[in-house]
C-alpha cells in the first residue's frame, strides 16, 4: 500500500519538477517577483523618507521677529525666503506646493512678549497643506522650532533655565530573558501571514492541475482502470502536493530574505535588521514547524477536495478562490489583530496556527496552544481526507462524462 | 469467461445534459437489462448505432462505472465486489483514456507496469516486446506530446496491455484511425486471439463485426436484439447479410416504439 502511495506521489513530483515551465512559474517566478517587489517597496519608501528628510523647507513669513529669524537661520534645513505674501496668496502657494509653510506674527509681537504681564498674548498663525508631505514635515519642524523659542523665552522670564525643567525623568527597559526575546517584532507579525499565503498559493496552481486538470484531460481515468486502490491515487497526489507546497513556500520565503537588505525598513519594527535576529531556539523552531505543517495539511487537503468536486480547471479555480480569500483574511486578522488570544480563537483552525506562529516568533510560544492547533489541524485534515476518500469512489466525481 | 446478467445502467442527467439531449426526463436508461456471455478465447462484438449503450456496457465491465442493476463477472470475479481483481485481469482500450503528454513512452509504460504490481524484470521484457511490435522503440524517450497521433494510439495500446491481461475490452477499436493503423490494430486483435486471449469489442461498423468477431451481439437502445455467430443471426433474422439483418432489427425496433 505504502509502495503504491509513494509510486503515485513520485510520479506527481516528477511531473512537476521535470517540467521547466512549471518550475519557473511555480517556484522561480514567485521567488524573483517577491524579491523584486519587496526590494523596490523598501527602496521607494526609503527614498521618499530620505527625500523628505533632506528637503529644505520653504517658509514664507510675515512680521517674523529678528530673534526668531535668527533661530530659523541657524537651522540649515529651513529657508525663510519670502516675507511679503498675503494669507490668500500663501494659501494658493501652499496648495500648489510652491511653499511648505506660512507663518504670520502679530505686528507688535516683540513688544507683547516683553510686556507679557499685561495679559495681551501675541498670536502666531501657521498654515500648512495636509496634502503635501513636505508641508506636513514643515508643520512638525516649525512647531518644534517655536517650542524651543518658548523655552528660551520662559527661561528669560524666570531668570534660570533650571526653573522650567520641573523634573527629570529616567525611563528604562526591563531586561527580557533570552528565551522570551523572540525575533524582531515587525517580522514576527508579518511572517505567519506570509508563510500562510505562500503555502496556499504554492499548492493551489499545481493542485488544481494535478486533480481537476487530470480529470479534464482524461489522464486520471487511465489510472482508474489499473488495480490500484483509488484512495491511494488521491492520497499520493495529496502527499506530493504537500511537498510542492513546502518547497514553493520556502522559495517564496527565500524571495523575502533576498529582499531584506532593501526591505528591512518596511518589515522590521526597528527599521534596521540583521539575519541573526531571525535566530530561534530549536524548541521554538520545532513548535513553529509543527504549526506550519498543520497549515500545509489543511490547505493541501482542502485544495484537493475542491479540485475533485470541480469538473474542469476553470471550475476548480472558481471554487478555490474563495478559500484563498479566507486564508488571506485570517492572515491579515492575525497580523493586525491584538495578540489577545482569547479562548475561542484558540480553537479556530488555521487562525490558531497563525496565532501560535506569531506567539512563538514573539518569544511567547506556548506548548498548549501549539498542541491545540496541531490537533485541530489534524482534525480538519482528516475530515478533508475522509471526504476526498469517499469522493474518489463516486463515479460522477472521478469519471464525469 | 465473462457473464453479463441483467445489466442496467441509468444515468441521472444534469440540467446541462437535459438541455443538450433536449429532454425533460431526469434519467437516461443507457443500458436496459442486457444478458450475454463471452466465452474464453473468442472475439465478441457489440454492434450497434451511436447511443445504443455500447460504451456504457464496456465501462461497467471495466469497473470504471458501477451498474445500476444486474451483475458482471470476469473469470469468476464480480465487477462490483472485487474490482481490483477484475482490473488486474483485463485491459480497457478506449480513445477517452489519455496519457500525460509530458512524460516519455518509456517512463509511462514503466509507471503503469508498476501500478499493475509488476516487477521490473517483467516490465522490461514485456515492454521490449510491445515496443518492438508496435514500433514505439525509436520514440521511447520522445515526449508523448511530440508523438504523431498514430504513435500515441499505439502507445495507448502498449500501456493498456503491459500487464498481459487475459481479457481485452476494446471500445470502437478502429474509430478515428487511419487505414494503416486500423489494419495494424485489427491484425493485432487476431494475434491476441491466437495467443489465447478473450476479446470484447464494440463497433458501429458492419464490416468490422463481420470480419473480426466470432460472435456478435446487436444492441439498440440499451437492449440486445440478437446474439450469436454471424450465421446464427442471419438465420434468426432471415436475411442474407449482416447489414440487411441489422436494418431489419432496427426498423422492427422503431415500429415497436411507434406501436407502443
Ligand atoms: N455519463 C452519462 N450521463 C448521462 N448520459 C449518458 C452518460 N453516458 C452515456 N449516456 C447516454 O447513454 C446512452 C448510451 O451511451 P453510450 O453507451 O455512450 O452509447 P454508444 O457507445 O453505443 O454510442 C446515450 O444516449 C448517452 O447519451
Ligand atoms: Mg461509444
Amino acid at each position: 500500500m505504502l509502495k503504491s502511495l509513494l509510486l503515485v506521489a513520485r510520479k506527481e513530483l516528477r511531473r512537476v519538477f521535470t517540467d521547466k515551465r512549471l518550475v519557473i512559474t511555480s517556484f522561480l517566478l514567485p521567488m524573483i517577483s517577491i524579491a523584486i517587489i519587496y526590494s523596490l517597496m523598501g527602496i521607494m519608501i526609503g527614498r521618499a523618507e530620505e527625500d523628505i528628510k533632506s528637503h529644505i523647507t520653504r517658509l514664507s513669513g510675515i512680521n517674523v521677529p529678528l530673534v526668531i529669524q535668527e533661530i530659523i537661520r541657524s537651522d540649515q534645513t529651513i529657508d525663510l525666503s519670502t516675507q511679503n505674501m498675503s494669507t490668500s496668496e500663501a494659501e494658493k502657494a501652499l496648495l500648489e506646493g510652491e511653499i511648505d509653510y506660512y507663518i504670520e506674527f502679530d505686528e507688535d509681537f516683540d513688544l507683547k512678549i516683553v510686556d507679557f504681564q499685561s495679559g495681551d498674548i501675541p498670536i502666531i498663525k501657521g498654515l500648512y497643506s495636509p496634502k503635501h508631505d513636505y508641508s506636513i514635515q514643515a508643520n512638525y519642524k516649525i512647531n518644534a522650532l517655536m517650542e524651543s523659542y518658548r523655552h528660551i523665552t520662559l527661561a528669560n522670564r524666570l531668570g534660570d533655565e533650571a526653573y522650567i525643567q520641573v523634573y527629570e525623568m529616567e525611563s528604562g527597559e526591563i531586561n527580557i530573558p533570552q528565551e522570551n526575546r523572540g525575533i524582531d517584532r515587525g517580522f514576527a507579525s508579518m511572517i505567519p501571514l506570509l508563510v500562510s499565503i505562500f503555502i496556499f498559493a504554492g499548492a493551489m496552481g499545481i493542485g488544481i492541475d494535478s486533480i481537476a486538470g487530470e480529470k479534464e484531460r482524461g489522464t486520471m481515468a487511465s489510472m482508474l482502470i489499473t488495480p490500484i486502490d483509488r484512495a491511494l491515487i488521491i492520497g499520493g497526489k495529496i502527499l506530493s502536493l504537500s511537498v510542492v507546497a513546502l518547497i514553493s513556500m520556502s522559495s517564496s520565503f527565500m524571495g523575502v530574505l533576498i529582499s531584506i537588505p532593501f526591505s528591512a525598513r518596511i518589515f522590521s519594527s526597528t527599521g534596521s535588521f540583521e539575519f541573526s535576529q531571525l535566530a530561534m531556539s530549536s524548541g521554538d523552531l520545532g513548535l513553529f514547524l509543527i504549526s506550519m505543517i498543520g497549515l500545509v495539511g489543511m490547505y493541501v487537503s482542502v485544495i484537493a477536495v475542491l479540485s475533485m468536486i470541480a469538473n474542469s480547471v476553470k471550475e476548480a479555480g472558481a471554487y478555490i478562490t474563495p478559500a484563498y480569500m479566507l486564508v488571506m483574511i485570517s492572515g491579515f486578522m492575525n497580523m493586525f489583530g491584538s495578540s489577545d488570544s482569547s479562548r475561542i480563537f484558540q480553537y479556530i483552525p488555521i487562525y490558531n496556527n497563525l496565532i501560535s506562529m506569531n506567539k512563538i516568533l514573539s518569544g511567547d510560544g506556548s506548548i498548549t496552544l501549539s498542541l491545540i492547533s496541531l490537533l485541530t489541524s489534524i482534525g480538519v485534515t482528516l475530515i478533508m481526507l475522509f471526504i476526498a476518500r469517499s469522493l474518489i469512489e463516486k463515479e460522477k466525481i472521478v469519471f464525469p462524462s | 469467461m465473462i457473464e453479463v446478467k441483467g445489466l442496467r445502467k441509468v444515468f441521472q442527467l444534469s440540467r446541462k445534459q437535459m438541455k443538450v439531449n433536449n429532454t425533460e426526463e431526469k434519467y437516461k436508461v443507457a443500458v436496459d437489462g442486457i444478458d450475454f456471455i463471452v466465452y474464453d478465447n473468442e472475439i465478441f462484438g457489440l454492434l450497434g448505432p451511436n447511443g445504443a449503450g455500447k460504451t456504457t456496457t464496456l465501462r461497467c465491465m471495466s469497473t470504471l462505472i458501477v451498474p445500476s442493476g444486474g451483475t458482471i463477472s470476469v473469470n469468476g470475479h464480480d465487477c462490483v465486489k472485487d474490482p481490483l481483481e477484475v482490473r488486474s485481469q483485463l485491459a480497457f482500450l478506449t480513445s477517452e483514456l489519455k496519457l500525460d503528454t509530458h512524460f516519455t513512452p518509456d517512463y509511462t509504460t514503466r509507471f503503469f507496469g508498476k501500478l499493475h504490481n509488476m516487477d521490473n524484470n517483467k516490465i522490461e521484457t514485456r515492454m521490449e516486446y510491445l515496443f518492438d511490435y508496435f514500433g514505439v522503440t525509436p520514440f521511447r524517450y520522445t515526449k508523448i506530446g511530440d508523438l504523431s497521433t498514430g504513435m500515441k494510439q499505439k502507445l495507448s495500446i502498449v500501456v493498456s496491455l503491459i500487464h498481459d491481461p487475459g481479457v481485452i475490452i476494446f471500445d470502437e477499436p478502429t474509430n478515428g484511425l487511419d487505414i494503416i493503423t486500423a489494419k495494424a490494430v485489427t491484425d493485432y486483435l487476431l494475434e491476441l486471439k491466437a495467443q489465447g486471449k478473450t476479446i470484447i469489442l464494440s463497433t458501429h461498423m458492419m464490416h468490422v463485426a463481420e470480419k473480426l468477431c466470432d460472435r456478435i451481439g446487436i444492441i439498440m437502445d440499451g437492449k440486445i436484439k440478437a446474439i450469436g455467430t454471424l450465421d446464427e443471426i442471419l438465420y434468426m433474422v432471415k436475411e442474407k447479410n449482416l447489414e440487411d439483418a441489422f436494418f431489419k432489427l432496427y426498423h422492427q425496433g422503431n415500429r415497436g416504439e411507434l406501436d407502443a
